[in-house]
């Protein structure tokens, strides 16, 4: 063989050789080690006999030697990431988008209690309720979030994933099977709360009854609501509740018709309409998005896996937001209470409007979040690995500013809402009352649950930042705990001192669920390129 | 819904049996951890460990004023995960991933959950028919079977035949102890002085558990007590002598034939503490034994358990059972002295501990500053004027001639001492119940021994029998033979009292008409608890008591103006703002066959006249139809009128109760 041929050779060896490491670095971009590349290149059909024939290595691992030696010397480097250099003005809007988005999710909810405070009945509420109707609808509405809390979580995070990527068949089909597994649960959990009654003799049927017939359809309606929601239909769904108070309106007010009567009628309409409209979107915008690719669904057991996390989250925060009123309206202290749970309107009052507070600290906190997230992100770009010490110190840093940010804009909600509740209380003619709204217990409640909300803002940022990082048992993890205090304080402090005094059990839950979720987002920062290859 | 019908009956026991069930046979076999031998001894261990639990857990919450369903579920769900996380512990790892590769599986159809349900549905019940085709094919376990069936229906029909008829609780004591259940459901402890209240506190949380009106409770609880103490009696007997006919025999003669010799028959069908205590006697001597015999912990900590609850329940039936441990310690060291010594001082720490135990909660009420309860106090200190030796029936002779049969067969078997254990227990607890009976008052000059110690002899004297007749069987070594006899003996005894004696269902005195409690029933399943009252006497407080309100008629017709438009207290001026008002008047005053009764029934007459008198102006103050605190007639018979008022309350009055925002009150 001539010099030539030789060279020959040695040039079709050096061709082939490139051609494999491109495939390789095509598969992986940086290997672990010679034995992934080993794996992969047996994975393209290369054994011991054919390297040696063709490179006269004596094995694959000979071969991948020689390859992982060649990528070695191939290291490139990446330039740094620009960060995105935002005009005063572009930053404005984009806070204010934000903002906005955060805090539209909280119109229907500032619909129904301007509805309340002026026409008097909402659409599922109603002022001169007797108490054992109260006590129905009270019971059918908590027993709803409670349900629907996983689903809606479960649905958020998959329909937003798929959206996310372009994939609005498998959106819509997985949303969809979401929605009717949340429909089979909620039948599931009315047909046990008839039999238990049925057994246990708790409340009267009619009670019952009244109670399922809202807990179904306020479910389906949290349903249409998320699925509103991951398609941006925020309006749409406002628009649904203000529908449904108007047929209330026409019906009670027009027609005479009895309100719980007029209230059904109502949340049939509107649940009917949200399915339809939802099915209409999500067909509308597959049309128009779609990426014309139809991957399989995943099989439900991983589905089911990687969704429990989101599922539980969702069951136990709507369960932990009314521990402490099931406490209270069960403390039957004094005998006054005809059956095991009775409705106690000075408690809800003051949980209700201290509530109002979240709406504006849950629009920042969607901003703030967001904002901080593209800071770590940034930072992870532009550093070396040296650096990462004084990476992780900076994340920490970052994250303590949007957290005092967050508590601030906490903190003056609670005091401008109770300014705002404390003037209209001493001035009740101008929401067209006689008298006082608030009763000693209800300013008990009302301030405490103040202060608990705005520490649950801050707990729910913290939230929002372990699942953006892919944290969510964490947050479980200290959610269980707050529950638990919740529960074992509220009824405690319900039974030794007050009813009303339940609402500790909120506020020391809250103060551990934030101080919890501050904990492991530290720690999760402290180590974030660990916790993020975990998560990858 | 008529009281005494059967489909009342029906609902309300199945509610019954199911929350029992619940309680007492489901959830202790999901915390406890330890099996027995076979699943009715292990079904009555873990009743008797959670009787104990319940009692503990009851005091606990009465006293930190927890006691409610809420706090029943947060410590019987921590009992639950403790002991879920000690079991995950000792679980096989492979056997969890197992659980959840299948439980994933079934997700992702890979197997279908509805062919192994129908596979393991296939072979539960092939494993039942291969059991019982086995039992069927063998005719002597099948009459065994009829036998032990009939005996223990017979004994449920003479026990349950007033609980099924008249609604009215039983005895002097059906009252205080509905109204103790009730004050521990109101998390009150010692209302009426010092008392053990472990019996309330079981029927105050099986209440929660049942849904179903405390009366019912009260109703079922008692002749339910009865029969498990005939089972009691069959468990002992039928595991000490290792055959199930001496077994039944005992519980027949406790269950059938126990009005022949028991002093306070009708106790049986009323509900009693004492009785309830009953219950735990001979099963907590059986597991004392049984840690003697095998000495395994599980049998001492159900016999311990078994000590407590006595102790926490009742103390004359403590002292019984102090008695049975003692004869048992006693003759341990009989028969091999090295080798019981260190049980028998196991069980005396036990006795020990169990004794400090049942004396906490008079300590706790000593410190809350609770007397002693008054008439439990009187009795147990009072002595006897005039002391007379017990009169001995027959049966008293038919047991002490158990007793010599079963001291015969020891000596002849004396030189198999340890084989012997169980017959020397029996036979000296036997001869000290006995002896009890006979010298007991005379010894101690006391009334409480004169009246309740025979009771241990009462209890005693099936066992004994039971034992007798194994005793003898033995002497037949044909297995096929003696069982025979034995059916024979048992049959024979089943049919000819059934034919000649005919035992009477037990139907204990009452204290007031049947028709209270029905109307009660029928007004507090027809309206809103807690708006409603009934006036009536003294026996309706405990009845309406955590339901609606109750006063007095004295009260009403002393106190309270008929003229005012809503009622009012002439001396305060304080309104009666019930709904409605249920006033009970008897046009024929009942009066107990009790013969200790302290109720002056010539008081309660005149109270009944002012009552008509008093509903006449008021019916003259209140006559439109449709207006607020019109009288009408709810319900009449022979004996008693009930008038209900009704008062209506507007819609301002509703809207303060659910806002509770004073400044609404029109008041």
């Amino acid at each position: 063989m001539g010099n030539k041929d030789q060279a020959s050779i040695k040039n079709n060896k050096t061709y082939i050789l490139e051609n494999l490491t491109s495939e390789i670095l095509k598969k992986t971009v940086n290997p672990e080690d010679i034995y992934e590349i080993a794996a992969l290149l047996e994975s393209f059909g290369w054994n011991d006999k054919r390297v040696s024939e063709t490179f006269g290595e004596e094995d694959v691992f000979g071969l991948s030697q020689v390859i992982w030696d060649m990528i070695q010397k191939k290291v490139s480097f990446q330039n740094f990431t620009e960060q995105e250099k935002l005009t005063g003005y572009e930053r404005f809007i984009l806070v204010v988008k934000s903002f906005l988005r955060g805090l539209l999710f909280a119109l229907p909810m500032a619909i129904s209690v301007i509805a309340m405070l002026t026409l008097r009945f909402s659409l599922w509420s109603y002022e001169y309720l007797s108490t054992e109707m109260a006590t129905s609808i009270a019971l059918g509405t908590i027993l709803s979030f409670m349900t629907v809390g996983g689903f809606t979580q479960a649905i958020a995070r998959r329909g937003f994933f798929y959206i996310n990527q372009g994939f609005y068949n498998m959106a819509k089909k997985i949303t969809f099977y979401i929605v009717r597994m949340g429909y089979i649960a909620c039948i599931l959990v009315s047909i046990t709360f008839l039999f238990l009654n049925t057994f246990f003799h708790n409340f009267t049927y009619k009670m019952i009854f009244i109670a399922c017939i809202y807990y179904l359809f306020l479910n389906s309606n949290w349903l249409s609501v998320t699925v509103m929601y991951i398609l941006q239909k925020e309006f749409t769904f406002t628009a649904l509740i203000s529908f449904g108070i108007f047929i209330v309106f026409v019906l009670f007010k027009i027609f005479n018709f009895n309100i719980i009567f007029s209230q059904i009628i109502a949340l049939i309409i509107i649940t009917i309409a949200g399915l339809l409209l939802v099915i209409h979107f999500f067909n509308r915008d597959e049309k128009k998005y779609e990426k014309g690719i139809a991957p399989k669904m995943p099989k439900k057991s991983i589905m089911l896996y990687a969704l429990t996390p989101y599922f539980t989250y969702g069951f136990l925060y709507f369960t932990f937001l009314f521990t402490d009123r099931i406490m209270a309206w069960s403390c039957n202290n004094f005998f006054k209470m005809p059956y095991i749970i009775w409705f106690r309107g000075d408690y809800e009052l003051g949980l209700d409007f201290a509530l109002l507070m979240l709406i504006i600290p849950m629009g920042f906190s969607e901003v703030i979040v967001s904002r901080l997230m593209q800071d770590i992100q940034v930072m992870q770009k532009n550093s070396f690995k040296k650096e990462n010490n004084e990476l992780n110190r900076r994340y920490i840093k970052y994250y303590m500013r949007s957290l005092i940010m967050i508590t601030a804009v906490s903190v003056i909600c609670a005091v401008a809402v109770f300014i705002i509740v404390k003037f209209l209380n001493e001035h009740p003619q101008l929401l067209n009352q006689k008298v006082y709204l608030f009763n000693n217990v209800t300013y008990f409640v009302f301030i405490t649950a103040l202060i608990a909300y705005a520490v649950l803002s801050t707990a729910l940022s913290n939230s929002v930042i372990l699942f953006s990082l892919a944290q969510p048992s964490k947050v479980n993890k200290v959610l269980k705990y707050s529950l638990v205090v919740n529960f074992v304080l509220g009824f405690i402090l319900s039974r030794w001192i007050g009813y009303y005094y339940a609402v500790f059990g909120l506020l020391i839950g809250t103060i551990i669920f934030a101080a919890g979720t501050c904990y492991y987002v530290v720690k999760v920062l402290k180590r974030l390129d660990y916790y993020i290859y975990v998560a990858s | 819904m008529e009281y005494s019908s059967l489909l009342n009956h029906l609902l309300n026991f199945s509610n019954y049996s199911l929350g029992f069930c619940i309680l007492l046979i489901i959830y202790p076999f999901l915390i406890f951890r330890f099996k027995q031998e076979s699943l009715f001894e292990s079904i009555v261990s873990n009743y008797i460990r959670m009787v104990f639990l319940i009692i503990v857990c009851g005091y606990v919450l009465v006293i930190i004023k927890l006691f409610e369903m809420i706090g029943i579920f947060i410590v019987f769900g921590c009992i639950y995960f403790l002991s879920l996380a000690r079991r995950r512990k000792s679980e096989n790892t492979s056997e969890v991933d197992r659980k959840k590769t299948l439980f994933f599986d079934y997700i992702d159809g890979v197997r279908s959950y509805k062919d192994d349900f129908i596979i393991s549905v296939r072979k539960f019940f092939a494993e039942i028919k291969s059991s019982s085709s086995g039992n069927i094919n063998n005719k002597m376990k099948l009459y065994t079977l009829v036998i032990f069936i009939v005996t223990i229906a017979y004994s449920c029909y003479l026990r349950f035949y007033d609980a099924y008829k008249s609604a009215a609780p039983g005895m002097s004591d059906g009252a205080v102890t509905l109204a103790w259940m009730k004050y521990i459901s109101a998390r009150e402890l010692f209302h009426d002085g010092i008392y053990p209240q472990g019996f309330h506190i079981y029927l105050a949380t099986l209440h929660k558990f049942t849904g179903i009106d405390a009366l019912y409770i009260l109703k079922y609880t008692g002749p339910l007590n009865g029969v498990f103490i005939c089972l009691g009696m069959y468990f002992l007997v039928s595991r000490i002598t290792e055959r199930k006919l001496p077994g039944i025999l005992a519980a027949f003669l406790f269950g059938v034939l126990g009005s022949f010799f028991t002093s306070g028959w009708e106790r049986q069908a009323a509900t009693n503490s004492q009785e309830f205590a009953y219950v735990f006697i001979l099963p907590t001597l059986y597991f004392l034994y049984k840690f003697l015999k095998n000495n395994k912990k599980k049998d001492l900590l159900t016999g311990f358990s078994g000590l407590c609850v006595i102790g926490l329940v009742h103390t004359v039936a403590y002292v019984f059972v102090l008695t049975g441990a003692v004869v048992l310690a006693f003759s341990g060291v009989l028969i091999n002295l090295r080798k019981y010594f260190r049980r028998d001082v196991v069980i005396a720490v036990c006795c020990i501990i169990s004794g400090i135990i049942a004396v906490i909660p008079m300590g706790v009420g000593l410190l809350m500053g609770k007397p002693i309860n008054e008439s439990s106090q009187d009795f147990a200190t009072s002595k006897l004027t005039d002391i007379t030796v017990p009169e001995l029936r027959i049966i008293d002779y038919i047991g002490f001639a158990c007793i010599v049969i079963i001291l015969l067969y020891i000596i002849v078997k004396l030189r198999k001492r340890e084989e012997q254990f169980s017959k020397i227990f029996i036979f000296l607890l036997g001869s000290a119940a006995f002896a009890i009976f006979y010298y007991g008052a005379i010894i101690t000059k006391s009334v409480v021994v004169q009246t309740r110690f025979p009771d241990l002899w009462t209890l005693v004297i099936p066992v004994v029998a039971g034992t007798a007749i194994a005793v003898l069987g033995q002497a037949i070594n044909w297995n096929s033979l003696r069982h025979f006899c034995e059916l024979g003996i048992i049959a024979l005894l089943l049919l000819s009292t059934v034919a000649v004696i005919k035992p009477q269902p037990i139907v204990p005195y009452k204290m007031e008409y049947s028709t209270n409690e029905e109307q009660y029933l029928r007004i507090s399943s027809t309206f809103r608890p807690t708006e409603w009252m009934i006036v009536s006497q003294l026996e309706g407080y405990a009845v309406v008591l955590l339901k609606g309100f109750h006063m007095y008629m004295n009260d009403l017709v002393n106190n309270y103006d008929p003229s005012k438009k809503i009622i009012e207290n002439s001396k305060t001026g304080a309104e009666l703002n019930t709904q409605d008002i249920f006033i009970f008047h008897e046009k024929t005053v009942f009066t107990t066959q009790f013969k200790d009764s302290i109720h002056d029934y010539e008081q309660r007459k005149i109270d009944n006249e002012k009552l008509v008198a008093w509903i006449e102006v008021y019916k003259a103050n209140h006559q439109d139809k449709n207006g607020a605190g019109y009288v009408e007639t709810y319900y009449e018979d022979e004996n008693m009128t009930v008038y209900r008022i009704h008062q209506n309350f507007d819609q301002q009055e509703n809207f303060d109760t659910i806002w509770n925002s004073n400044q609404y009150s029109s008041k």
